[in-house]
């Protein structure tokens, strides 16, 4: 009986429309988890057809079968895997040639392949016909024309999965009589099971994670390495250039000639339009001031579309705290009632309040890297970026961390060398985070005038720019040495972005945002709230004070964080904080945005007052001076990622040490830079 | 094993006159039609530029030089970015297209 189940595996290159064709067929039905021991995420869903399930995970983007980033090393083990019913092949139809060369290394390693002509509307609006039974024919394998974003072919694609039978035998491209003598003898010496002729060619290619692999569990003498070393010697003498490079040029070749048979037309369309507005867009004077505006309304537009969902969400935790509060008596010290409204609604809904800023920055990353801008954005800062020791494409984590840290770490992956990967990842919390957003927009208004909060805002976010960039360029210089890889990259031609793909990415960024609000910022909640309530202060002492206020302030430094407080205080003294900062700063330490709120608690605020930012405020005025408020602001900056941060970091980085370099060299350098601050800033104010 | 030493001279052998008029990517005019003679560098950029499209014999065409920044090419059909370290590595030799032999009468 066949199982209920089918899985199949998408692949394709990157702008190939795979993810376009991906979320067409499992719509909302999607998942992200993590490819076991690797950092790399694994998008998977679900689609129904004739009462089967089919279950697609969506490969990371390759150009080749090559392994030398870890997204395509990831790609290529699960298809080494064997796992997949099927690997349907999306190649984009109006750039056929290109896209033929991952799918001709898929049919040299043996597995079971559907081709997913993709885009064939563009190509057909471009005068371009592609014989699809003829391709199918010489390649052997079904092929399906599609247009993902219109819906076009995915029942014939869902049909053809389920009918799929089995692969015939791997394609046998004649690499001429020289390779073909060297892919023999290594074949000879390789004694291991699986694609033998696969494992042979990709060796000689001198496959980076390949040989490394090979390096680990064959022994030094084994015969393949002096075999290996002999054919490649011999290769390079005869034709003065490496087998990886004789080898590509004769899949190119083969690839030509199934394209001189299969296609119609000569002319090249497909860029026009878009090399026009490239020629404006990454113009080398004009494109840099054109994309400072555009990031800049970017901002703007989501910054104030998110303003009126924030506040009904503040206004809807507000209410749900006033109704909770109504289940007990006026004046009740129920612990039941302080953990579920000051802990839990306190701490959990401080953060959701967020989800709207953050959902509309990924809606306009989404945005922004379906058109295509992206890469012209990386292009563009390339030349800058260069000169701090990265490359453009670190540029987009870095612009990711404006919304969070978190998925900017993870959007690192698309780097595909190790040090320019840990060096974006050091520099990610640096970029001012959606969260120290609420900081900052609680201090600025407090202590500086209006006319000076705009500019203030804005300065602090360069701020962390520029220091971001002398990190990378000491980092580069004196830890990460040796030569950056350099900017590769497609510049994919411009595309209208369609609503659907970007909702779909924005929903399931939201959805990973609440789902560590509910588990973790829950989690951190509770610890808070009881480290603020407990040990609770005897009694005979709160009942003689009348004050609430006050009485609040004395139990607090009774309580565990109050100790905390006063115990750290003379540490934080010369930076201007006093203990109830302190507090603050250790709560801020699961997640920043809790910084708020325990500025609130200590500073004996009612929390559910509907003027409580407002009154917030105030008090931050009477008890602190604005060279505290700015020495504030640079310390929330600099000092301590939060601890999720710090917790992708070590998976990404799979290292303790950067880690914890990052946390401790970040918080050693906030500290300094505010102990600067304050120290020169109280000899003239 | 360690990655075979990149033969860069490949194009002066056996062809008169080759390798004169041969200029780095880096150095490349826009607008300009070349073929690419050889990538100068390690395994794994020619991996990378190999999966793009950038292999020996192949002609592009300039469409951003980028002789501080980075230069943008159009190959195989598609559009790619190069960095400045890179395209310092990819040698190449103009071609001349029957559409530039027109301005040679003049």
């Amino acid at each position: 009986m066949e199982a209920k189940t089918v899985q199949v595996a998408f692949a394709g290159n990157p702008n190939s429309g795979k993810t376009t064709l991906f979320n067409a067929l499992t719509g909302a039905r999607q998942h992200v988890g993590n490819y076991p021991g690797v950092t790399v995420e694994k998008k998977y869903g679900t689609c129904q057809v004739n009462g089967r399930k089919i279950e697609i995970v969506d490969l990371p983007g390759t150009y080749s079968l090559t392994a030398v980033s870890e997204e395509e090393a990831v790609a290529r083990n699960a298809i080494l895997d064997g796992q997949f019913k099927v690997v349907v092949n999306i190649v984009d139809c109006s750039n056929l040639e290109r896209n033929l060369y991952l799918t001709v290394q898929l049919l040299e390693l043996g597995v079971p392949v559907i081709l997913a002509l993709n885009m064939v509307d563009i190509a057909d609006r471009r005068g371009l016909a592609v014989n699809t039974d003829k391709l199918a024919a010489l390649l052997r394998v079904p092929v399906i024309p599609t247009v993902g974003h219109k819906q076009i072919g995915l029942e014939e694609l869902k049909r053809a999965i389920l009918a799929y039978q089995s692969a015939g035998q791997p394609l046998h491209i004649d690499y001429g009589p020289d390779i073909e003598q060297a892919i023999a003898e290594l074949e000879k010496v390789l004694d291991m099971p699986g694609p033998r002729r696969w494992f042979a060619i990709k060796i000689l290619e001198n496959d980076p994670a390949l040989v490394r692999r090979l390096r680990q569990t064959l022994e030094a003498d084994h015969p393949l390495w002096s075999k290996l070393d002999h054919v490649r010697q011999k290769l390079i003498a005869i034709y003065r250039d490496t087998p990886e490079i004789l080898i590509a040029d004769r899949r190119y070749g083969f690839i030509s000639g199934i394209w001189q048979e299969v296609a119609k037309t000569g002319v090249e369309t497909r860029h026009n339009f878009s090399d026009q507005i490239d020629s404006v867009l990454i113009h080398p004077v004009i494109g840099l001031p054109i994309f400072l505006i555009l990031m800049y309304l970017v901002f703007y537009a989501v910054f104030t579309l998110a303003d009126a969902p924030t506040r009904w969400l503040e206004s809807g935790f507000s209410l749900l705290g006033t109704f909770l509060n109504g289940f007990w008596p006026a004046g009740s010290d129920s612990p039941i009632r302080s953990l579920l409204v000051d802990g839990i609604v306190g701490g959990v809904g401080g953060v959701i309040v967020f989800l709207p800023n953050i959902m509309l920055l990924f809606l306009a990353i989404a945005l922004l890297e379906d058109s295509g801008y992206m890469a012209r954005a990386a292009f563009i800062m390339d030349r800058f970026m260069h000169r701090i020791g990265l490359h453009g494409k670190s540029f987009i984590p870095m612009l990711i961390g404006f919304g969070c840290s978190v998925p900017a770490i993870m959007a690192t992956r698309i780097l595909e060398n190790k040090r320019d990967r840990i060096t974006t990842i050091m520099i990610i919390p640096l970029m001012s985070c959606g969260a120290r957003l609420t900081i900052y927009s609680l201090v600025i208004p407090a202590f500086f005038p209006s006319h000076w909060q705009a500019p203030v805002l804005w300065m602090i976010y360069v701020f962390g720019i520029v220091l971001a960039a002398v990190l990378a360029k000491v980092l580069r210089v004196f830890v990460l040495k040796g030569e950056g890889e350099g900017l590769v990259m497609e510049l994919p031609p411009y595309r209208m972005p369609t609503l659907r793909s970007a909702l779909i990415h924005m929903a399931l960024r939201g959805r990973m945002y609440l789902q560590k609000a509910g588990t973790v910022i829950l989690a951190f909640s509770v610890i808070l709230w009881a480290l603020t309530t407990y040990p609770r202060a005897p009694r005979q002492i709160t009942a003689k004070i009348a004050d609430p206020a006050q009485r609040k302030s004395v139990e607090l430094q009774y309580a565990a964080i109050g100790r905390l407080g006063r115990a750290v205080e003379p540490g934080i003294r010369p930076l201007g904080f006093d203990w109830r900062i302190g507090t603050a700063l250790a709560a801020a330490l699961p997640a920043k945005e809790m910084f708020v709120a325990q500025m609130g608690i200590v500073l004996s605020v009612g929390e559910h007052t509907d003027h409580r930012e407002p009154v917030l405020r105030d008090q931050l005025r009477r008890a602190y001076s604005p060279l505290t408020g700015l020495c504030v602001l640079i310390f929330c900056l600099v000092s301590a990622p939060c601890l999720t941060t710090i917790a992708v970091t070590r998976r990404e980085t799979n290292s303790w040490f950067w880690a914890a370099a990052q946390f401790f060299g970040l918080t050693a350098l906030g500290y300094l830079l505010t102990l600067i601050v304050f120290q020169t800033g109280s000899r003239f104010f | 094993m360690k990655p075979s030493a990149v033969p860069v001279t490949n194009d002066n052998q056996g062809r008169p006159n080759a390798g004169a008029n041969d200029v780095t990517l880096a150095k490349a005019r826009p607008g300009q039609t070349y073929t690419v003679i050889t990538i100068a560098g390690g395994c794994e950029v020619r991996h990378r530029l190999a999966s793009l499209g950038v292999v020996p014999g192949q002609s592009l065409e300039i469409m951003q030089p980028g002789r501080f920044g980075p230069v943008m090419i159009a190959i195989k059909g598609s559009r790619l970015a190069l960095g400045h370290g890179v395209s310092r590595k990819v040698i190449l030799r103009p071609v001349h297209l029957p559409k530039e032999s027109r301005t040679h009468g003049s």
